[in-house]
């Protein structure tokens, strides 16, 4: 059996655990640059806040029902994300993150468990640890206990475990699954079915194995497969290694000239190249791109992006900065009024299988070093901590974030203090 | 002013309607040809299969006093829009297609033009290199694409034709 455990309204419950005020009330995460609503407590979703709406469409609606609005704090989530993940853990090392606030848990060594009670437990466990609510659904296949968490969502929420392991707890949940709502169907798929009849995740049992094939590839007969309690998608304990890795960021105001612009690619390459690191990847391209926003229809519009070819694959930040800074220089164009900026690196292979150059004249073991006592030090004392001389402090190009909350769990200064008498 | 565009014919709005495109952008089409002496006004629709791209497109041109979104499924604007593609007089009403050998309007001039601007751009192709603009319409504006080796720009075509 698996078990989908998923943490409800994710960022939503962080910002919760840490101001307790905003219980009950409706509450909003928004994007990067504030720019939509991301994350939804259950009063904000009553009042028809909807996934990814810009905020300048609801701002009446926030004024009227006072709508609590925080900007997205990633580096609390991922902390919180990483302690629910360790409560799980500690129950069963068989685990797949699928993303930041839901995991597959395999429960095939627990036969002789009831897992509706074990799956209680998790979510008692983790609410009292971490204070994040969550979901559990339990069920033969990944497709069916991704069906049973929704079901625990909607159907009941106050038990918030629904356990699939009977014909008449599979049918039950089958009944009331549209097709629309099935993992792995879109929206394409969704209306293919629905012309042809079937609108619930019980008739699709009925359909011929060949029409499936026929209208819906191997992916519709895979997802038949899962439905029937037959495991077709693999489980995934590592993930897979990155063929890139893309950092890029709207900027929080309008930035024309180079210097900020440069600072903000060279902010954006070392990230890359630490992320390079963490990997034990080194990268072959490095992709620089700029951009000004289309949706501004008055301005001046450019988009420019280049791909260099490195002499020799790298995770060296210095190195990839160097190479970064070049590709600006051919690209860069000045009179526009920038958004965004963003740096790729491609075409990526582990670090021990480097093909080395030969008329290559980096000092590489320094550099190595360099970067390994970089990411020591960083990893201590915070991200950018040691930094560049030309990645700056980004004042200028930072992301608009003017309702970020403290990370009260990952920075001595924003430790909440409680006050006893 | 470079326009590739066609008129909007009642065909052409049968064509979006059939094909699901029921949403229409109008905005004001900044052009002037001898041969359209005396036309009042030029506006361009754009198609749309949902009202939220249509809505993101109205978003960005807000300083345009003339910019307005139709809804084929509501009446009043359906008809609206048959109104608008009978060449209604007084008005040149343009789609978000380009017309049929559209290439061949672009002249020598242009060309040059284009030229001019990828010399701007410090790109240095030899004899046996092809760069292929490629036109396309992004929120009732003509854009270009231009790629050459792994570089890539894409800009209002405007910019080009605005060349000295």
């Amino acid at each position: 059996m698996i078990a989908l455990i998923d943490c409800n309204n994710f960022y939503c419950s962080c910002e919760r655990v840490f101001d307790p005020g905003l219980k009950g009330k409706p509450l909003i995460v928004l994007s990067n640059n504030d720019g939509c609503a991301i994350s939804r407590s259950d009063e904000a979703k009553e009042l028809g806040i909807t996934m990814a709406m810009p905020v300048f469409m609801i701002e009446d609606l926030i004024k009227k029902h006072n709508v609590q609005v925080r900007s997205s704090n990633y580096t609390l989530y991922g902390d919180m994300s990483e302690r629910v993940m360790s409560i799980i853990k500690s129950y069963t090392a068989k685990i797949e993150v699928y993303s930041i606030d839901e995991l597959f848990v395999d429960f095939s060594g627990f036969n002789h468990h009831d897992l509706a009670r074990l799956g209680s437990r998790i979510r008692k466990e983790v609410s009292l640890c971490t204070g994040i609510p969550v979901c559990v659904g339990i069920a033969q296949t990944k497709t069916l206990a991704k069906m049973a968490n929704r079901y625990a969502k909607k159907k009941s929420a106050n038990v918030g475990v629904y356990c699939a392991n009977t014909d008449h707890s599979i049918m039950q949940m089958l009944q009331h699954t549209q097709v629309d709502e099935i993992w792995g169907i879109g929206s394409q798929y969704a209306k293919l079915l629905i012309e042809n009849g079937y609108k619930t995740a019980s008739d699709l049992l009925a359909i011929p194995e060949e029409w499936v094939r026929k209208n819906m590839s191997v992916v519709g007969q895979r997802l038949l497969a899962e439905l029937k309690g037959t495991s077709c998608i693999k489980w995934e304990e590592a993930p897979p290694p990155k063929k890139n890795i893309c950092t890029s960021r709207s900027f929080g105001q309008y930035i024309s000239d180079k210097r900020t612009i440069e600072q903000a690619i060279a902010a954006h390459t070392s990230a890359c190249g630490s992320k390079l690191r963490e990997e034990s990847s080194c990268a072959r391209k490095i992709h620089v791109f700029i951009q000004t926003n289309p949706h501004r229809g008055t301005d001046k519009q450019y988009f420019s992006s280049v791909t260099l070819q490195l002499p020799v694959a790298t995770n060296s930040s210095r190195e990839l900065i160097r190479y970064a800074m070049k590709a600006l220089r051919i690209i860069f164009k000045s009179g526009y009024n920038y958004q965004k900026a963003g740096v790729i690196v491609l075409d990526l292979i582990r670090q021990n299988v480097i093909q080395a150059g030969l008329f290559d004249n980096e000092d590489r073991v320094k550099d190595k070093a360099i970067m390994s006592s970089l990411d020591s030090v960083n990893k201590v004392f915070g991200k950018d901590f040691v930094r560049f001389g030309t990645h700056d402090y980004g004042r200028k190009w930072k992301l608009k974030a003017e309702q970020l909350s403290p990370c009260y769990s990952t920075c001595f200064q924003d430790i909440p203090r409680a006050k006893a008498k | 002013m470079f326009n590739p565009f066609c008129i909007l014919t009642p065909e052409l709005l049968e064509a979006f309607i059939q094909n699901g495109k029921k949403y229409f952008v109008r905005q004001q089409y900044g052009y002037s040809g001898k041969a359209d002496e005396g036309m009042e006004r030029h506006f361009i629709f754009t198609h749309y299969p949902n009202i939220a791209s249509a809505m993101d497109h109205f978003g960005t041109i807000e300083n345009d006093l003339f910019r307005y979104v139709y809804d084929w499924n509501n009446e009043a604007h359906r008809k609206r829009l048959v109104i608008a593609a009978g060449k209604p007089e007084g008005f040149k009403i343009w789609a978000g297609v380009f017309q049929k050998n559209w290439e061949r309007l672009i002249t020598r001039e242009l060309e040059e033009k284009i030229r001019k601007y990828i010399k701007s751009m410090g790109w240095q192709p030899s004899r046996n290199d092809i760069i292929n603009p490629k036109y396309y319409l992004y929120y009732g504006h003509l854009y270009v694409e231009l790629k050459f080796k792994k570089k890539i720009v894409r800009i209002k075509f405007e910019e080009i034709e605005n060349i000295a």
